[in-house]
Order: structure tokens, then C-alpha cells, then sequence
């Protein structure tokens, strides 16, 4: 028989320890599951929309874009912009160093190469050719399966060709389409043509750009800008940022469209051309359209944007609400931080700030003229991304913390800018440091 | 990370257990929830902080630490207060005490 003491011990210390035990190696076993490696900075599951019209206000009166109104076009034509600007920071100064000025245009190479001039002039440039450019041949029969199959099929091999980040899939809306298109370099322009009868796209004679209606899926790409490089902007090596985004364009649009091509269909591919890329990206359900006026895609705002029309049938994804525009309302901080002053800090609009925004789409608007005079400001025009750089929803990839920031951010709100503040992010990465930042 | 979380979760659970909860009359269900939510606040702490680390951002670990650790302390103090003393059950000053 045990004596009092140990059944004094037992009474004590008995049953519960099992439980207590159980309950709490579920939660420290919960906690480091919880803490898995991310692929990814995929901000958290979102709900769906079934059209971009049940997410945002766009009014009945909604006109189609002139491209030769985008400000970059305008530049070339608007005696707003005459005189030019001149820049305040000339060549030598510190971040506009020899080293800096270097990276920042070599890192265009394959956007500006083979005619391409980046896919941001007026459409079937280079390796942004509407037709074959002869990697690929049409097959004798068409390559037929289920819709599904086929979108799968081409994510598949956008993701492994390299540059590409996220795809997604929609279809035309025709008001996204540009009415016109404008060549910067050569300053020519014309009509852009949905047509009902035409079989392959054409460029007419009178410089008419037509696409056929049949051709109304787009594969909406996702390129990945690097992020230290963007952190160092304004500086010159920054553009390099830019640059990287481009080139990836360059490379993963034209691969793409050639695959599609040798599949037995029609594709266009695209960059900054003939159709707005925001609301496309939207419908795809990359993402949401920030206060900045940009896209705040599922892996944040750091990205450029490539489409590709096909009419290969695809199977669509459906828009999402991420709550980034909540988390925008309250954050501020893109406006706060915005060298020139284009990005405002009130509430959305339907009204824009001059004929470079597209007015009667509930939103931010950015005063684009602002923000190119300082671009040219910027010895010249190098490429500010001060509005990607700070965003808190720009940050590395695949650290679970930012997975959680992301999620938190539409509820937390503006208090989420203060921390991210406190913990140093968003601050220009000078470019003497970033050359010195040691490769992972 | 996932790993060292893990490892962090047993040993804190163990930790507690001793410190706070190891006596049947400090064993009510409300002490158990201070527990295991003062267990699962030190092994995010911990991770969070050291994906800073790994992040290569050492002030937003910092701050992580400073932020966190205010939490940390508060359980503490409250998984005390209300499981009374904090006296080592079984050391050999209790038993020279008791």
C-alpha cells in the first residue's frame, strides 16, 4: 500500500499532465505547421467575382482608351510637356553613378532589342510580332481539347519557360480595348478593329490594326521585377528594375504566343499595346487596383504585366477581391512617400486628373503628368517606383511574416503602416548598399 | 523553421507545465488556456523573429521582439497571478519550506 505522501503526489500531479501535455504539443505542432515554407508571397485566399463590374463601379458612360492620350504617348505630341522639363540631377551624382547608369539601361537588353522597343509602342513590334516569327509553323490540324485542358496546358509552360510569375486567364471586354493605337518613335497612328468576318489579325493599309472577334481569350502574365533592385529607386539603377520586368516580357509574351502558333491558333502578344493591362490583369484575377493606381496582383505590386489574345478557347478565372482597396483607403503611405506629389491621399473618384486617365471607373487616379515631369526630372528620365518600393504588400518572396502581413492588412488597416514604418521597410536602399547586399 | 518550431513548442509546453500548471489545485481551465496560448505566443515569437533574421532585416526583428515580447510578458505575469507563487514545486528549498 502506498503511503500518504505518494498519494499526495499522484492527487497532485496526476491525470491532467497527459491532457495538458496533448493539447498543448497539438498547438506547439499547429504552430510550426503553421510556419511551413511559402512558395510564394500569395496574398491569402480571396473571394470571387463572377465580372469586374460586381467589384468596381464602372459608369454606363465609360469611353475607350486613346492610346495616343497615355501619357507617355503625350510626351511625344503635347505641347504640355514643351518646353521639356530639364532634369535636376545630372550624371555622376551619388546613386547616378557610372555603375548605377549601366545597370539601369543594360538591364533593358532584351526589351530593346530586335525591334522590340519593349512592347510599349503601338503593338506588332519586333518580337512582339502579331504573326509567326518562325520558331514554331502551324500545325496541319489544330491541336482540340476541353478549354480547361487548354489553360492548364498554357500555364503549365508560361510558368516553366522562365519570367513568368502568375497567369491568368479572361476574356475581351471590348471597353479595355484602345480605340487608337500611337507609335511614340515614329509618331504614325490608327484605328484598332474588332471584326466579326476577319479570320487572321491585319494591319491594313490605312494602318488599321484588326482583331478578329473569334480571337477573345486573354492570357494575362505576371513578371516578377527584382526587389532590391526596386528598392533602390529613385536612383538610376533602379530603371533596371524596370528594365528586368520588360525584358521578361520580351522573352515570355513572344515564347508564349509562338507555343499557341505551333498549336494551330492565332495569338497577339503584348505588353503596354492595344489593350489597358490593369482591368485585364483584374479580370484574370491577378489582382486588385491599388491607390497607386497600380496593380496590387496576388504576388504584390512589384510586376509588370504582358497579355497575349488568342482564340485558342481557354477556361476563365473569375476576379478577386483581396481586400487590397480596403487596406489602401487607410494606408497612404504610396501618396506620402510619391516624389512628385501624383498620388492622392483622399477617397476614390470617378473623375480623373487630366485625358491620360481614363475617368468613370470608380478609383484612385494618379496625376500622371506630375509623375513623368519627375521621371524627366530624374536625370532624364529615369524611372521612379517609389509607389512599388513602399507599398507594404511589396515584399520578398517566400517569408511566411509577409504571408501573414498580407492577410491582416484589409483588417488592420492604416495601424499595419505604422508597424511596417517601425520595421524599417520601404526605406530607399542606397545604391552603394545595394551593391554590397550579399547574393542569396 | 517549422522544425525549430516544433522543438521550441515541447520545450516551452514542458517549461510551463513546471513553472505554472504542475499542482492539481493550479489546474483549472482557465490557467490551461493561459498556458497554451502563452506556448503558442512564444513559438511565433520566436519564428517571427527569426524569419526577420533569416530576412536579413535585423530591425524588423527588433521591433517583432519589442511588439511580441509585450505580449509575452503580459501572459506571463497573468499565468502567475493566477496560478499563485512561482516556487518550484519539488526543489529542495520548497521542501526545506514545506
Amino acid at each position: 500500500m502506498p503511503n500518504s505522501n505518494e498519494s499526495i503526489k499522484k492527487q497532485d500531479y496526476g491525470i491532467s499532465r497527459r491532457n495538458f501535455f496533448k493539447g498543448a504539443g497539438l498547438v506547439a505542432a499547429a504552430s510550426a505547421m503553421a510556419q511551413l515554407p511559402i512558395t510564394g508571397n500569395n496574398i491569402a485566399e480571396a473571394a470571387t467575382a463572377n465580372s469586374i463590374d460586381e467589384l468596381y463601379e464602372i459608369s454606363k458612360d465609360y469611353k475607350q482608351f486613346d492610346q495616343k492620350n497615355e501619357v507617355f504617348c503625350r510626351w511625344e505630341w503635347d505641347e504640355r510637356f514643351m518646353p521639356r522639363p530639364k532634369p535636376t540631377i545630372a550624371p555622376g551624382s551619388p546613386g547616378y553613378t557610372v555603375l548605377d547608369i549601366a545597370a539601369g539601361l543594360a538591364a533593358w537588353t532584351v526589351a530593346v532589342s530586335f525591334n522590340s522597343r519593349f512592347g510599349a509602342m503601338s503593338g506588332n513590334d519586333g518580337l512582339f510580332s502579331w504573326f509567326s516569327l518562325g520558331a514554331t509553323q502551324f500545325p496541319p490540324k489544330p491541336w482540340i481539347t476541353e478549354p480547361r485542358e487548354a489553360s492548364q496546358a498554357i500555364k503549365r509552360f508560361a510558368h516553366d519557360i522562365g519570367g513568368v510569375d502568375a497567369v491568368g486567364i479572361t476574356t475581351v471586354d471590348p471597353r479595355w480595348v484602345y480605340t487608337d493605337w500611337f507609335h511614340r518613335a515614329t509618331k504614325e497612328s490608327g484605328k484598332i478593329e474588332l471584326s466579326l468576318t476577319a479570320d487572321k489579325p491585319e494591319i491594313k493599309e490605312d494602318g488599321t490594326k484588326v482583331i478578329p472577334e473569334k480571337m477573345k481569350y486573354v492570357i494575362v502574365m505576371l513578371h516578377r521585377q527584382p526587389f532590391e533592385m526596386i528598392n533602390t529607386t529613385p536612383y538610376a539603377a533602379s530603371h533596371g528594375a524596370t528594365g528586368v520586368g520588360y525584358s521578361k516580357m520580351a522573352n515570355s509574351a513572344p515564347t508564349v504566343a509562338e507555343f499557341i502558333r505551333g498549336l494551330g491558333y492565332n495569338a497577339i502578344p503584348m505588353a503596354n499595346d492595344t489593350m489597358l493591362s490593369v482591368p485585364l490583369a483584374i479580370q484574370a484575377g491577378l489582382g486588385e487596383v491599388g491607390r497607386s493606381g497600380l496593380l496590387i496582383s496576388t504576388i504584390g505590386p512589384n510586376v509588370r504585366i504582358s497579355k497575349i489574345l488568342t482564340d485558342l478557347p481557354l477556361a476563365s478565372d473569375k476576379p478577386v477581391n483581396l481586400g487590397v482597396r480596403d487596406f489602401c483607403q487607410s494606408c497612404k503611405k504610396c501618396a506620402r512617400e510619391c516624389p512628385s506629389g501624383a498620388i492622392p491621399d483622399g477617397d476614390m473618384t470617378t473623375k480623373g486628373y487630366n485625358i491620360s486617365n481614363n475617368d468613370g471607373i470608380k478609383k484612385w487616379y494618379v496625376d500622371c503628368e506630375k509623375c513623368r515631369i519627375f521621371w524627366e526630372e530624374n536625370m532624364g528620365g529615369v524611372s521612379c517606383s517609389r509607389c512599388i518600393a513602399v507599398c507594404p504588400y511589396n515584399k520578398p518572396e517566400g517569408y511566411w511574416t509577409h504571408e501573414l502581413g498580407n492577410k491582416l492588412a484589409p483588417i488592420i488597416g492604416g495601424g499595419l503602416v505604422t508597424i511596417d514604418d517601425w520595421m524599417g521597410y520601404g526605406k530607399v536602399l542606397e545604391s552603394e548598399d545595394y551593391w554590397k547586399k550579399p547574393i542569396e | 523553421m517549422a522544425i525549430l518550431g516544433f522543438i521550441l513548442g515541447v520545450l516551452t509546453t514542458g517549461m510551463v507545465y513546471w513553472l505554472f500548471i504542475r499542482e492539481k489545485n493550479q489546474q483549472k481551465w482557465y490557467t490551461r488556456i493561459l498556458a497554451i496560448a502563452l506556448i503558442a505566443w512564444t513559438v511565433f515569437t520566436v519564428s517571427f523573429v527569426g524569419t526577420s533574421v533569416i530576412e536579413g532585416v535585423p530591425q524588423a526583428a527588433a521591433v517583432a521582439l519589442l511588439f511580441f515580447g509585450i505580449g509575452e510578458i503580459i501572459l506571463f505575469v497573468l499565468l502567475k497571478r493566477f496560478t499563485g507563487s512561482l516556487k518550484i514545486q519539488g526543489t529542495k528549498s520548497a521542501q526545506i519550506a514545506g
